[in-house]
């Protein structure tokens, strides 16, 4: 091979070529390792875009990466020109090409220097395979504490079901003997009232006064357990002053007898179990005109009040009130502050008002003062579904 | 006692009319004597079959075993709540029986369960009836019974003794 085949040597450079003497081994050498090198710079750059535009996942340092790319490529090019100078002088171009190379790679190591703690920080496959195992293993365990907590809940609600059941039952299994004993003593009483002699008028007097007790602790026992066992489908809108109104009906006598005087204002629909509301109304109507002064006509106001998403309901009597020490006490069952002779009652009255207000996600308070005794029974405008039981079919309960 | 005659004896009931027999089906003696007791201050004659259990109750409106040769019953009260086979089985074979289903069976339960009552009258008990703890409350629902079961009421033809096979 011939220089003068060549072009280029106008500018009066030499070509490398001459450089290796133009010996055919050496210049074959060179082009070959350079041909080699080139073609695997323009590979690399090559697989990193293939890699970058196949990877579903946006990449982290995709920037750096296409830097890194790009500064191969430039080396690679300059493989090429080296090749290209042995029969070439473009020195200049070559000059051109290594100073582009040179701004790259420079580049390129400055960028990469502060990634060097990033790419440290970053996890390994297998600390990742670890972490991810640990994180498996804390899942589990929680779904387990979750289980068991919903396991817990759910013996703790059958818990409170069968003991609504077991008073329910018992109740009315009380009911048989207590008939036998009412039923006896009445009809002792009835018959043979005239030939008793001595003591054994009063004593049957005691059989049936306890005998009678015994059915008022049975019939609270009852209600009390009924609250629980209420259906959610028995919540409607009703206007509340109806609710109030069926509550005094069945307190009629009580009413007649004190001529109590009952008062309350315009009064909204409500949402709630009108049922309960009712029973729960007449306990404390009923307390109100019970614990009353002597000789003192029963004065009983009721009304209601909007607080945020609540009703508060007050029913604020003229009796003869509770210690502020007992005010809280007084809703807790067979709780009595008074003994039987002087207020007749079984104590379970006001611990079925507190059930019914729980019943509705409500509460039940007392407050008490010289003038005498208020109750406020706070409910939920909205009764939440969740607050109530479903309802359930009630077990065969012994005759 | 398997059965006792009560109210006025001697009475001009007898002749045409026969008394009511009335079956009581009952396994507490205090209930029975309460309910005899009851049934005797209405003061309308009557006959009243007592049975402690349900294989008696049975035998007594089928006129078998220690029952044969009584009357069969014109009405039956009925405990639910019964040792062995319970009142409500007894209900269901009386009502499922084509030779004893016309007689009227009136259950009386301590139970108020929604349950006891729709299953009851889904067996076509002929009323549901509450039965009382107060001694007074006893004497008004044995009025009743005779004001309404007895007097008003047209109680089916009675069955002569061969019928039931």
């Amino acid at each position: 091979m011939s220089l003068n085949f060549l072009p280029g040597l106008s500018s009066g450079l030499l070509p490398h070529g001459v450089c290796f003497q133009l010996r055919p081994d050496l210049i074959w050498l060179h082009v070959a390792s350079d041909t080699v090198i080139a073609i695997a710079y323009l590979m690399i750059p090559a697989a990193l875009l293939w890699f970058i535009t196949r990877r579903p996942a946006p990449l982290s340092f995709g920037w750096a990466i296409a830097l890194f790319a790009a500064f191969i490529v430039l080396c690679g090019i300059s493989h090429i020109l080296d090749i290209v100078t042995i029969w070439q002088p473009i020195y200049y171009l070559q000059g051109i090409e290594k100073g582009l190379t040179a701004a790259v790679s420079l580049a390129t190591a400055v960028a990469i220097i502060p990634l060097v703690p990033r790419l440290l920080s970053m996890r390994s496959p297998e600390e990742l395979a670890e972490a991810n195992q640990r994180l498996l293993e804390e899942i589990a365990s929680r779904e387990l504490a979750e289980e068991e907590l919903r396991r817990s809940l759910t013996d703790l609600n059958r818990a409170v079901k069968e003991l609504e059941q077991f008073a329910y039952i018992t109740s009315h299994d009380l009911q048989a003997p207590l008939r036998t004993i009412s039923g006896f003593s009445q009809l002792l009483s009835l018959r043979h009232r005239d030939q008793l002699q001595g003591d054994a008028v009063e004593f049957l007097d005691y059989i049936d006064k306890g005998a009678r007790q015994m059915q008022l602790l049975i019939k609270d026992l009852l209600s009390l357990s009924r609250v629980g066992r209420a259906d959610a489908a028995s919540i409607t809108r009703r206007p509340l002053a109806d609710t109030i109104t069926e509550a005094l009906k069945s307190l009629k006598a009580e009413i007649d007898r004190s001529s109590a005087d009952i008062a309350f204002g315009a009064l909204p629909e409500i949402e709630a179990n009108h049922g309960l509301l009712v029973q729960l109304l007449q306990n404390l109507i009923g307390n109100a005109i019970k614990f009353q002064r002597p000789d003192t006509r029963p004065s009983i106001r009721i009304s209601i009040e909007r607080d945020g998403d609540h009703w508060l309901l007050s029913v604020a009597d003229n009796g003869i009130g509770i210690p502020a020490d007992q005010l809280d006490n007084v809703f807790a069952i067979f709780r009595r502050l008074h003994g039987a002779e002087t207020y007749e009652g079984t104590g379970i009255g006001l611990a079925i008002c507190r059930k019914i207000a729980a019943y509705h996600g409500g509460d039940i308070t007392a407050t008490s003062d010289d003038s005498g005794t208020q109750f406020h029974l706070r409910l939920p405008v909205t009764i939440a579904e969740q607050r109530l039981l479903p309802a359930e079919q009630h077990e065969p309960v012994p005759a | 006692m398997l059965i006792q005659n009560a109210g006025n004896a001697g009475s001009p009931t007898a002749g045409s009319v026969r008394a009511p027999v009335i079956l009581l089906v009952e396994d507490s003696v205090a209930d029975v004597r309460l309910m005899q007791e009851v049934l005797r201050e209405t003061g309308l004659p009557h006959e009243l079959m007592i049975a402690g259990d349900g294989e008696r109750a049975l035998r007594a409106i089928r006129g078998e075993g220690e029952y044969a040769g009584c009357k069969s019953p014109d009405l039956v009260l009925l405990d639910l709540n019964l040792p062995g086979m319970d009142g409500r089985e007894v209900l269901r074979t009386i009502k499922g029986d084509p030779a004893l289903r016309r007689t009227p069976v009136l259950v009386l339960s301590t139970s108020t369960a929604e349950s006891d009552i729709a299953a009851s009258y889904d067996a076509h008990a002929n009323c549901y009836l509450s039965k009382p703890v107060d001694l007074g409350d006893f004497f008004r629902l044995a009025e009743a019974l005779r004001d309404f079961w007895l007097r008003l009421v047209v109680l089916p033809p009675r069955r002569s003794p061969g019928d039931d096979k």
